[in-house]
């Protein structure tokens, strides 16, 4: 199974990326988890995952561009109840013995402030975020 | 030479605040702060708009607790409208409540307090956080994730949404419960139960090695202040207003929350942009008063459900009137889980909770009206007041974090003096400077999140709108 979370909120600019991205589109069997930010219970969602997909907003590089990274769980300990998805990763092995493979598909923002709606560079870019996001929700 | 110490943030708290510890020229602590250095406003963007939005835009002070929020100001609602709401709005807002404050006190008590207690103040902070707690204690933390689960399923199944739900409305609530709904729920509160009382006897255990930390975490006497029902019985949603001193006699009972201005007033203070509220009657800052689960705790009779009150009867026997120590927040907050979960399986039990009777219609009938219910930090005041047409001319929110400041200060203090040598600093010591506010479980704001550094712009605009500076980071 995979999990596919989008991570953003629409009410700050391009920081909606991730909701944005995921919005209306068939991902297939995957699960879709549309949240503001990762919290420790959605490790349970990862109990018997084989993939996790983030799809987030990222500041640096430019804008519009589309980063897709392995990510591995660990990481420095988290200050708060929020988490990053090495972190989450890190709390499905610790809980249950084991994790599933992330994926960070992360689109660079212009603009973070509050506003409703994308940036014309985040916009653009979205089509292609789906289809690769649809890519690997749907695997190899 | 006299020094002054910063903890900057402070870290596993709502939010973002500061700590300074002043430090004499003989090295010892000579007085210590907790400043909040947040501005949020809300008060004043309120003024102008229909009083039928404020409870949805109120409910986005805060994303731990907008249910806190959205009641409050609902009743503050109700009472412009001058409605007397149906039963089972009452019943269904008080079970939604609950189901906060599990899932609230759950976080805090698990994800943000716990490492301390199982791995100790003075281990090394990457092992005091909710990751190094699942490798090291798996079953503790998976059942503060299934807990604060339970507590969000509660909220998600009456009001559709887990957080900033728009479902309480001036009148009433948006929809009625869904009989599939109400038996899921009623489905995982056993499990959910057997996971609170497991928590609540442990914690018992491990108080005998938590000794010290009891002794000077915020240990002193102060009024407190929570709601209960015409027999003294906790009552998180609907109550009135009791004050107990320290050595637990009552102070002021029955008290409509709607005249909390005859006892309670506020203060400020430059440093800080927190208000610092005090009982009328003894002064400024003599009326110090903690509100929230220890507070409750103190000034109920019962709790009104069977495991709880057999659990406040033992909590009791940690002091003599009151139970002073601001660490026990941590016992009273897993109490409270037991009760909330008791509680809500009652309320769903009851047949007439499917009721879909859920709306009185009125037209604005007062100008002026006061809401008030137990948040999870404490008593939550929304007041406003509203002119023809129901625009909204001006707004005071008296919340729990707030009326806690004064202790919360004086608790820095207290534990800065016992731990802090001001020629050797220490994690540890510092970490136990910090465990005392989070013991409070302060809530002072949520923000956005995107991949790496949170984004923030800041602009410096002069007196006519004019961009004078900007930063960005």
């Amino acid at each position: 199974m995979t999990v596919v979370f989008a991570l953003g909120n629409p009410a700050r600019g391009d920081d909606g990326a991730g909701p944005a991205a995921v919005e209306g589109l068939d991902l297939g069997a995957a699960r879709v988890v549309v949240t503001h930010q990762l919290l420790p219970e959605h490790a349970d969602l990862l109990a018997g995952a084989a993939l996790a997909v983030f799809v987030d907003a990222r500041e640096g590089g430019p804008a519009g561009s589309i980063r897709e990274e392995d990510v591995a769980p660990g990481g420095r300990a988290p200050l708060s109840h929020h988490l990053s998805p090495n972190h989450l990763l890190a709390l499905s092995l610790a809980l249950h013995g084991r994790a599933p493979r992330g994926v960070t598909l992360s689109v660079a923002g212009a603009d973070f402030a509050h506003a409703d709606g994308l940036s014309r560079a985040v916009k653009d870019a979205l089509p292609e975020l789906r289809e690769r996001l649809r890519c690997l929700a749907r695997g190899p | 030479m006299a020094e002054r110490i910063v903890i900057d943030p402070v870290t596993r708290i709502e939010g973002h605040a500061k700590i300074t510890i002043h430090v004499g020229d003989d090295g010892s602590v000579r007085d210590a702060r907790f400043h909040v250095v947040e501005f949020r406003g809300f008060e004043k963007l309120c003024e102008g708009r229909s009083f039928r939005e404020l409870p949805a835009i109120t409910s986005r002070i805060c994303g731990i607790c907008p249910v806190s929020h959205i009641l409050a100001s609902a009743k503050a609602c109700d009472a412009l409208l001058a409605v007397d709401v149906p039963d089972v709005v009452r019943d269904l807002r008080r079970v939604v409540n609950l189901g906060q404050l599990i899932q609230s006190h759950a976080l805090s008590f698990f994800h943000l307090s716990s490492p301390d207690f199982l791995a100790g103040f003075d281990a090394p902070p990457e092992r005091r956080n909710i990751l190094a707690l699942a490798e090291s204690h798996a079953d503790v933390a998976r059942d503060g994730i299934l807990l604060r689960k339970f507590g969000q399923e509660v909220i998600e199944k009456i009001t559709g949404k887990r957080i900033h739900p728009s479902w309480a409305v001036p009148g009433g609530v948006a929809a009625p419960l869904a009989t599939e709904a109400r038996d899921q729920l009623l489905r995982a509160a056993p499990d959910a139960l057997d996971r609170a009382t497991r928590a609540l006897a442990r914690f018992k255990r491990d108080l005998a090695g938590l000794e010290e930390e009891a002794r000077v975490f915020g240990n002193f006497p102060t009024l407190f202040m929570g709601m209960v029902d015409e027999h003294g019985t906790l009552d998180h949603y609907d109550g009135k207003l009791r004050f107990v001193d320290a050595a637990g006699e009552i102070v002021a009972d029955q008290v409509d929350p709607a005249r909390y201005q005859d006892y309670i007033a506020e203060a400020v203070e430059p440093w800080s942009y927190l208000k610092f509220p005090y009982f009328k009657l003894f002064g400024y800052p003599e009326g110090s008063y903690r509100v929230g689960p220890l507070a409750r705790l103190n000034v109920a009779t019962r709790c009104g459900t069977p495991l709880a009150d057999a659990e406040l009867a033992e909590f009791r026997q940690l002091g003599r009137g009151a139970v002073l120590s601001s660490f026990h927040y941590h016992y009273a907050r897993l109490v409270e889980i037991v009760h909330a979960i008791e509680k809500i399986e009652q309320l769903l039990l009851d047949p007439a909770i499917l009721s879909t009777d859920v709306l009185a219609v009125a037209r604005r009938n007062r100008f002026e009206g006061i809401g008030a219910c137990e948040a999870p930090r404490g008593t939550l005041f929304h007041h406003y007041q509203v002119k023809e047409g129901g625009i909204v001319t001006a707004v005071n929110l008296l919340i729990a974090t707030g009326q806690n400041n004064l202790a919360m200060n004086r608790a820095v203090a207290q534990i800065a003096r016992h731990f802090v040598d001001g020629k050797q600093l220490a994690e540890g010591m510092l970490n136990r400077v910090e465990a005392g506010i989070r013991a409070f479980d302060p809530c002072l704001s949520c923000s956005t999140h995107a991949l790496g550094r949170m984004p923030l712009h800041v602009e410096l605009r002069g007196p006519a709108g004019e961009l004078w500076d900007e930063a960005r980071r």
